[in-house]
């Protein structure tokens, strides 16, 4: 009995082992890293922790004697009238007006309600432009008036990709701006500004609301193969958590949230990995779209009907793939063949609902796509070449929105009603209705 | 899964691998090192962690090699070290991976038969479990288990044995 239950625990350890493969090669290279690792000399990681407790012990000293100063008494906070963030109540029509920061161009925007936005400028508007600057600056009454420009991060050169291109508030006073490779917070509503403190190379994206923010890092520099990381902060970015490591050849390219606690990432590629309790449990996904898309797009509202869009390499105007073919003038990637498919069991199984090939009920064309999901069976494609469609019957019809732009860059939603998009020419569109209408509100310069 | 090395031979490396000598070190954990990777992804469920877990015990072992007494057997010394890495892993991370490939394939190409008993191992408390994954899938001995969960050789089989026999039920129905 004994040596057959031995057997049987046998074979059942086996299998849960299988995905381990063949160990040969991972151990050496464990055992090499190691070594490597043991050559750390031990005295300096005596001294960071020793480091460590003596700022921590000089905080609990400097905060004791602050707060008997204080008397223990209510403190007034006096917000300066620069403060980028005051709080407001009623929410305006959204009305932003001409460029108020001449000479600095809009880079991104993040739009907290119908009433505050935030956005990241630049001084850099070609590539002469030396050094170039960042910065921010908020408006709380739908662009009537703006706060003081704020400058974030250091000068960078022009041809740098490190420098800030996203801004991303998820509440009054924490917010974020970062770049390739580089990302910055504040936790006074965009006063002050500072590098974010865990160890990261690349950063792929930072989404959050409320004081939950996750952020998702690739800490290995270009060229060398190690996983993603993504980091959980639970008070508005001060403090991080210890980073899970994603797959293996996944990098985060799209990053969402669904429901409370629900969040997803996807590579371009279409791998997914998603998680319905806030980061505690988290499953890869498999993407349907064969082994080499160009690009792939995900959108999900309740994390169990996903639904992705994988697209093929574009075409190129004037050229026919013949290498006789040559384009007189530079080409323009117009269009690419399209395939849609949905999920209704949470990735386990895939079904194509369509695709822009002849006869395949997609319309939509372009090279740059946007999609969102607000409730199932709802979705709402846009891209860079056709207005927005959307289908509320799971992909059996689609309806083209009339009054929508004719060419978006992307659409982002605040909650399953508000929406927003971007157009092609940099022109800010909303939704109230979860993306069934659209309204145009202004159109302004985009950096270039 | 067999330790490949005698004690005899142990004992030289060991010795040379104290004062210092890389190759000694390396034919002495070498050989463990896929056990250990075996057992971190036994308590974490991630490769990459297990990975992790093992890099970081072997250094603990390097620093620590001198402290290991004499005729103190280095495999479940090793494999202990594995083990609190693990638990300090476990401890202080908030997130748990599931690969839902690897659902898919225990849920779909399993023998059914062996359905109840994977089951039951599930239900094993963690420390049960590990010693019937060393015990039966490292081929440690009672007294190496007993080294690796730090508790003593009789404490051990009576874990082994009462493992054994939560998961005998499971067993007696399938044999029905």
């Amino acid at each position: 009995m004994m040596d057959k239950l031995r057997e049987d625990v046998r074979a059942v350890i086996d299998r849960q082992q299988e995905g381990l493969g063949d160990l040969a090669a991972p151990s050496r290279r464990v055992l090499r890293s190691a070594l490597e690792k043991r050559d750390e000399p031990i005295s300096r990681r005596t001294q960071l922790v020793a480091g460590i407790a003596a700022v921590v012990i000089a905080v609990l000293v400097v905060g004791t004697f602050a707060y008997v100063r204080a008397g223990n008494r209510t403190h007034m906070v006096v917000v300066p009238e620069t403060s980028p963030t005051p709080i407001v109540e009623k929410s305006p029509p959204l009305a932003i007006g001409p460029n108020p920061f001449p000479g600095l161009h809009r880079w991104d925007i993040d739009m907290v309600d119908s009433a505050t936005v935030w956005t990241l400028l630049t001084n850099c508007n070609s590539a002469t432009t030396d050094p170039c600057n960042y910065f921010v600056a908020a408006t709380t009454d739908g662009g009537q008036t703006w706060s003081k420009r704020v400058q974030v991060g250091p000068s960078y050169v022009p041809q740098n990709g490190d420098a800030p291109r996203r801004i991303h508030f998820v509440n009054a006073g924490d917010g974020f701006v970062y770049g390739g490779a580089g990302a910055f917070v504040t936790h006074d509503g965009g006063m002050t500004w500072t590098e974010l403190d865990f160890r990261f190379v690349f950063v792929k994206g930072i989404v959050g609301r409320g004081k939950t923010v996750w952020a998702f890092t690739y800490p290995c520099s270009k060229g060398t193969l190690c996983p993603s990381e993504v980091r959980r902060s639970n008070d508005g970015g001060r403090t991080w958590s210890a980073p899970h490591s994603l797959p293996l050849n996944f990098s985060a390219f799209d990053i969402g949230l669904f429901g409370a606690t629900g969040l997803f990432a996807s590579s371009a590629e279409g791998q997914m990995v998603i998680t319905y309790d806030g980061g505690n449990a988290w499953r890869s996904i498999n993407t349907p779209c064969g082994a080499n898309p160009f690009h792939a797009w995900v959108a999900t509202s309740d994390g169990i009907e996903l639904w992705e869009l994988c697209m093929s390499f574009p075409k190129v105007a004037g050229v026919d793939g013949s290498p006789s073919s040559k384009p007189t003038s530079m080409p323009v990637q117009d269009s690419a063949d399209k395939v849609l498919f949905v999920s209704l069991d949470g990735g386990l199984s895939w079904s194509r609902k369509g695709t822009t090939q002849a006869g395949g009920k997609l319309p939509v064309s372009g090279t740059q796509v946007s999609l969102a999901s607000t409730q199932p069976h709802q979705l709402v494609v846009a891209t860079n070449g056709t207005s927005i469609m959307l289908t509320t019957d799971g992909a059996s019809s689609w309806t083209k929105l009339s009054a929508s732009p004719s060419g978006v860059q992307w659409i982002r939603f605040t909650s399953p009603e508000m929406g927003w998009a971007m157009d092609v020419q940099g022109g800010i569109w909303n939704t109230t209705n979860g993306g069934a209408t659209w309204s145009h509100l202004v159109s302004f310069d985009l950096a270039p | 899964m067999a330790h490949a090395l005698t004690a005899d031979g142990e004992v030289g490396l060991r010795e040379r691998a104290a004062q210092g000598d890389d190759a000694a070190f390396e034919a002495l954990i070498g050989p463990l090192v896929e056990p250990a990777i075996r057992l971190a992804y036994s308590m974490l469920g991630d490769r990459w962690e297990a990975e992790d877990a093992s890099q970081e015990a072997i250094t603990r072992a390097w620093r620590k090699l001198h402290q290991l007494r004499v005729g103190m057997p280095v495999r479940p010394w090793f494999l202990a070290i594995v083990a609190n890495e693990c638990r300090n892993v476990r401890r202080t991370r908030w997130f748990k991976t599931i690969r839902i490939a690897d659902v898919f394939r225990t849920r779909a190409d399993a023998d059914l038969g062996k359905v109840d008993l994977e089951r039951a191992l599930e239900r094993l408390p963690a420390r049960d479990r590990q010693a019937i994954f060393m015990h039966f899938y490292l081929d440690l001995t009672v007294e190496e288990v007993a080294i690796v969960l730090g508790v003593s050789a009789s404490a051990a089989r009576g874990r082994i044995y009462r493992a054994c026999h939560r998961l005998r039920p499971g067993l007696a129905e399938e044999d029905r």
